[in-house]
């Protein structure tokens, strides 16, 4: 009687964990975005070297959680001019950015202690992208990674 | 107010265990020494993103995975703790705040302060500062500031810079190193990597080199490098010797192993402890386990790490040096005398 009783409350519970389980499951959904960029310096021309992207949901979840700049994926460029299409997590967040820095030295290493001519720059977008979009990055600021571009200074 | 009482309680007891039962330290081979475990974790379920959710729920079965928070939260309370520290020869151990939203979470600096104060003097507290909004931080330095003054507790500060998303040479941190010169509170700043989903892992969130600039512009601010240099993504000391350097060159400049005990890091510890010694800077490493993490892990790090003190020649001096002794030093804290120590060793 017992052993049956302590059996049923198993199946019981387990049941009940699995569903809890399977509600509590997050629900993964995607949007194909294609972006169609041009990487530009602010004054001058552009040096020569390979172009390094990070993508971000400009913000992801909601109340002390809520943060900017979550990322989504890299990708590289030898050409100021590029095309690069996505799956933008509709589940993590809102809003774009793409950060961008090129590696003017070639190292790989986006600045190190001593060297640092790396310039970087960041573009935003507050509604969620969606098909084809056209960016343009303007690289700005020398070793700057998106963090100190967005959020900007409020005025 | 069941809290309150659950914690009153806790204390009573733990103040009867401990009182029956004085710290003895543990036994390196010549002698009883006294720990401190700098690096250790709190927090709350709810408090963590869903990435870090993933991972810590990773091996429990499908079905089940709802037992995490519960289990989590229990693991990470003052007693339970206190309990881990205390079946390892544990005296007592940094308690780090966290807000590293895009990582592991918030353990925010009032909930720690609670957590210190309910421990019985056995966990300091690191206060630590919200940084996901770098360009308008004033309110959060002054609110930063004015933690160590509402809870003379918080002994130290925790930043992990690969957590916040903020480079190492990033100066617009530089307002929290004159807080900590300025108050003579220590530092303790994450360096290497982390397997936790999230974490920057390029060389300006991970070699402590990139932080040099910094600890020249404030002599006065103790810096620790955590895990020193540790690469535990990818399981190598690939920035261990920049942490050394460091500590070599500069008289503000401290080193933490968390993590290199733990079974992830049994082909490295050996090679980790050596170059320590061979770097002459046991008298710049603190210890600490990056703990709780599971039951019976802070017990399993320190076992190792001693075990892998002992192999290398470390003396009883130098083991004391690192497992209490600098940590004592640095936060100007006082050590009770070891029971069962004999008169001559007092």
């Amino acid at each position: 009687m017992m052993t049956f009783r302590l059996g049923s409350l198993l199946v019981t519970l387990s049941a009940a964990a699995l569903l809890v389980a399977c509600s509590d499951a997050p629900q993964e959904k995607y949007q194909t975005v294609t972006l169609n960029g041009k990487v530009r310096m602010i004054a001058g021309p552009m040096p020569s070297g390979k172009l390094h992207f990070r993508l971000y949901n400009l913000w992801y979840l909601e109340g002390e959680l809520r943060h900017p700049l979550e990322e989504i994926e890299d990708f590289e460029s030898d050409t100021a001019e590029f095309t690069h299409t996505f799956e933008y997590p509709l589940h993590k967040g809102t809003g774009l950015a793409v950060h961008a820095w090129l590696d003017t030295d070639g190292d790989g290493i986006f600045c190190t202690p001593d060297a640092r001519i790396d310039p970087a720059g960041l573009t935003t977008m507050d509604e969620t992208p969606s098909g084809e979009i056209d960016i343009t990055i303007t690289l700005s600021d020398n070793c700057r990674a998106a963090g100190f571009f967005y959020p900007p200074k409020r005025q | 107010m069941q809290k309150l009482f659950v914690g009153l309680l806790a204390m009573i007891l733990a103040g009867a265990i401990w009182a029956e039962d004085p710290y003895a330290g543990i036994d390196v081979g010549e002698r009883n020494v006294a720990v401190i475990d700098i690096h250790l974790h709190t927090g709350e379920w709810d408090k963590m993103p869903p990435g870090f959710h993933e991972r810590l729920a990773e091996n429990v079965p499908t079905g089940f995975k709802w037992t995490m928070g519960p289990i989590s939260d229990w693991m990470l309370g003052t007693d339970i703790m206190l309990g881990q520290l205390e079946d390892a020869g544990i005296y007592g151990g940094g308690l780090f705040a966290l807000y590293s939203p895009h990582t592991t979470g918030l353990a925010p600096n009032e909930f720690v302060a609670e957590r210190v104060a309910e421990s019985g003097g056995r966990l300091w507290g690191f206060a630590s500062i919200r940084w996901d909004d770098l360009n308008n931080s004033d309110e959060e330095l002054a609110a930063f500031e004015q933690v160590f003054a509402d809870y003379p507790q918080m002994a130290g500060i925790k930043l992990a810079h690969a957590h916040q998303q903020v480079r190492l040479d990033d100066e617009r941190a530089y307002p929290v190193y004159e807080i900590s010169q300025r108050l003579g509170k220590p530092m303790y700043l994450h360096t290497g990597s982390s397997p936790n989903p999230g974490t920057r892992f390029e060389p300006p969130y991970s070699d402590p080199a990139y932080l040099e600039d910094a600890i020249r512009k404030y002599p006065g601010a103790i810096f620790i490098l955590g895990h020193t240099g540790y690469d535990s993504k990818g399981i190598a000391l690939t920035y261990t010797d920049s942490a050394i350097r460091l500590a070599q060159q500069y008289d503000n400049v401290y080193m933490e192993p968390g993590a290199l005990g733990a079974t992830r890091a049994e082909n490295l510890i050996d090679d980790f402890v050596v170059r320590l010694k061979e770097g002459n800077v046991l008298h710049k490493v603190i210890y600490g386990s990056d703990g709780p993490q599971f039951p019976g892990y802070v017990q399993s790090h320190l076992e190792n790490y001693v075990a892998a003190m002992q192999r290398n020649g470390y003396t009883a001096d130098e083991m004391e040096m690192v497992l209490s002794g600098n940590f004592a030093r640095v936060f100007g804290i006082e050590l009770p005398p070891l029971a069962g120590a004999a008169k001559g060793d007092e």
